[in-house]
């Protein structure tokens, strides 16, 4: 692990199977989440999500509620408490309630798919995870992205004019830069007269996640996520590209495989980024000639310094490879720029 | 001050040994504590002659555990018997087992666990460390096995023998073995294949309790067999069990057997 104390390098996905579900339940614009557990689970991953709010400066509040288990609950069962605490989420009339069971009501057996069948005004969504049982933050990250697109299937899909349909999936939403890499695939889709048309889940309201069944191409967030996506109510044959592009080649790539996906033709999006990309090797023509090291180092890297001329030699000076990778060429100028700096 | 612990497989009478035994305590003299330690309550039923006991987990739910007095769970019953219940969740629901934890740590706080015998009746098996408690944290300090001649009945008496052998390893654990009891089904041989397991596991045949109708017909006049039928062949039986259980230091820590041991045990000792 990298020593370095950046906000981009600092660990946010080692949490519990709750911290994955809720990084993106918190997500859905005007959803109410409900922490089904005690009030201390919620604590430590408020906390977490208001660090990573403090890069946003402006951005939306996620709205949490605890139904704070004590021993009571955990010796008389906890469904009551969630039944009030769902109550209380419907009062607030938001587009869907996301109920997150943790450890403690997963060990004592809770039903909260009963308790939320209950509820009939609001669409609730139970993320089947149970806090350290069955997994990690990635493991609940994954159950929450299902457990949203199962209800995607039930919802009326929104009006959305002529064009296809591309939905980004699984943003890392305690990711340092998340909107920037949504930014930048927004840029190169508008390369080829395309836009992203849904944000599966980032900042996106319920209703628009009824557009995921009439997807056109999904973008995978990373390789890993094909799995869930094999579960996605989409059409047949939806076309996927596993993993936002990363690094100069892999850019290029990205837009030739979405017009191939939609039936465009791509020549003169390519043309134009690699001339972008140019311009953007040339704003750090002062790196070439510099000696790093990038043992162990991806492909996309060593093929970015050898665009620049850099001598890659185990002797080298060490420079920052982060992971996940920056998105696109804009993160490559992000990263040129720490390169510079740490040179 | 002596602690003791009834367990055993479920329906095997441990809440009617327990019930006669402190009866059978107090007629002599001594102050004795009944815990029902079991969701069901039904341990001091007879005791209280079947007067409605407040569980402790219910108050704890009603009120919150800081406004639980004891006066509100523990109730005098047969012979000056004091009972408690813990009581617990419904069925299907909630974690029993941590109802145990709290209600000891209830009881301990208010200084209630104070006599010359305590009598703690646990639910059947001991079905997660929740039930163990009564075991690990030093409140039953003699445990005693009730069982039948019945596989079952064995077999669930060695799981709780490896509980305590497990816990005996614990160097502050005083859970010891103090022996097994028989409460006889009425089987062919039951007494010598039930005193072959106590022996096999390292420990004795305490008590061998005759299955006996005067039980039912005491339980029907909500009534111990000791003050149903003072007279009665059964109630010496628990009398005698009493004055054992005064008189027994001979506590041990358990060799539990394999299951083969087990079921060689019980194929030696049935006529087929
Ligand atoms: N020695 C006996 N002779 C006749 N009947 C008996 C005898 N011992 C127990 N019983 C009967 O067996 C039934 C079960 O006994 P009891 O409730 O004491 O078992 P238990 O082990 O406490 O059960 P549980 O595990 O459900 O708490 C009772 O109806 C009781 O009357
Ligand atoms: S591991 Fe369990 S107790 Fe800890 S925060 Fe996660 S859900 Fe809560
Ligand atoms: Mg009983």
């Amino acid at each position: 692990m990298s020593s370095n104390p950046s906000p981009s390098s600092t660990p946010r996905s080692d949490g519990c199977t709750l911290a994955g579900a809720l990084s993106v339940a918190s997500a859905v614009a005007d959803g109410v989440t409900i922490v089904h557990g005690p009030s201390g689970c919620s604590h430590h991953h408020v906390s977490l999500l208001l660090t990573s709010l403090l890069d946003r400066p402006g951005a939306r509040l996620p709205v949490l509620l605890s139904d704070d288990l004590g021993e009571r609950e955990v010796i008389f069962g906890g469904e009551d408490a969630l039944a009030l605490a769902l109550d209380e989420a419907v009062a607030r009339s938001p587009g869907s309630i996301a109920v997150l069971p943790t450890c403690v009501s997963e060990a004592i057996g809770d039903d909260c798919a009963a308790v939320a069948e209950r509820v009939r005004s609001v669409p609730v969504v139970v993320v089947p995870v149970g806090g350290f049982l069955g997994g990690g933050f990635y493991e609940g990250e994954r159950a929450a992205l299902a457990a949203y697109a199962e209800l995607s299937a039930r919802l009326p899909a929104p009006d959305t004019g002529e064009g296809p349909v591309i939905a980004l999936v699984g943003e890392k939403n305690l990711e340092y830069e998340a909107d920037c890499h949504a930014a930048e695939i927004g840029r190169l889709l508008g390369l080829l007269d395309l836009g992203v048309g849904l944000r599966f889940v980032r900042e996106a309201p319920t209703a628009s996640f009824g557009l995921l069944p009439r997807a056109d191409l999904l973008v995978l967030r990373e390789p890993g996520m094909g799995g869930i996506a094999d579960c996605f109510p989409v059409r047949p044959r939806t076309p996927r590209i596993h993993g936002f592009p990363v690094g100069l080649s892999g850019t290029l790539a990205f837009l030739e495989r979405c017009g191939a996906a939609l039936g465009r033709d791509a020549a003169g999006a390519v043309e134009d980024e690699a001339g972008h990309q140019e311009a953007v090797l040339a704003r750090f023509g002062g790196l070439a000639g510099a000696r790093v090291s990038l043992s162990g180092a991806p492909r996309w890297a060593v093929e970015l310094a050898d665009a620049l001329g850099m001598v890659v030699s185990p002797a080298g000076v060490p420079v920052p490879v982060p992971e996940p990778a920056p998105v696109g060429t804009a993160g490559v100028a992000r990263l040129l720029a720490r390169w510079g700096r740490s040179l | 001050m002596k602690q003791i612990a009834l367990y055993g497989k479920g329906g095997i009478g441990k809440s009617t040994t327990s019930a006669n035994l402190s009866a059978a305590l107090g007629e002599s003299g001594r102050s004795v504590l009944q815990v029902g330690c079991d969701p069901k309550h039904d341990s001091t039923r007879m005791l209280m002659h079947a007067e409605p006991l407040p569980t402790v987990l219910d108050q704890v739910r009603e009120r919150g555990a800081p406004n639980v007095a004891l006066e509100d769970v523990v109730r005098t019953g047969y012979a000056g018997v004091r009972c408690v219940e813990a009581g617990g969740p419904e069925p299907g629901i909630g974690c029993a087992g941590r109802g145990i934890i709290a209600t000891f740590q209830l009881l301990e706080e208010r200084g209630a666990l104070e006599a010359d015998v305590i009598v703690y009746d646990v639910l059947g098996d001991v079905v997660c460390g929740g039930f163990a408690m009564p075991m690990r944290e030093g409140y039953a300090e003699e445990v005693y096995l009730v069982s039948s001649g019945e596989l079952m009945s064995l077999y669930a008496a060695n799981n709780i023998a490896k509980a305590i052998a497990r816990l005996a390893e614990r160097p502050r654990c005083r859970c010891r073995l103090a022996g097994v009891i028989l409460n006889a089904k009425g089987m062919e041989r039951e007494e010598e294949l039930v005193r072959a397991f106590a022996d096999a596991i390292g420990s004795r045949l305490v008590a061998a309790i005759p299955r006996d109708r005067v039980v039912q017909l005491a339980e029907l006049h909500r009534q111990t067999v000791i003050e149903y039928a003072p007279g009665s062949a059964q109630a010496a039986v628990y009398r005698r069990l009493a004055d054992d259980v005064l008189a027994n230091t001979d506590l041990s820590i358990p060799r539990p057997l394999t299951q083969d041991e087990l079921e060689s045990l019980a194929i030696e000792y049935t006529t087929f």
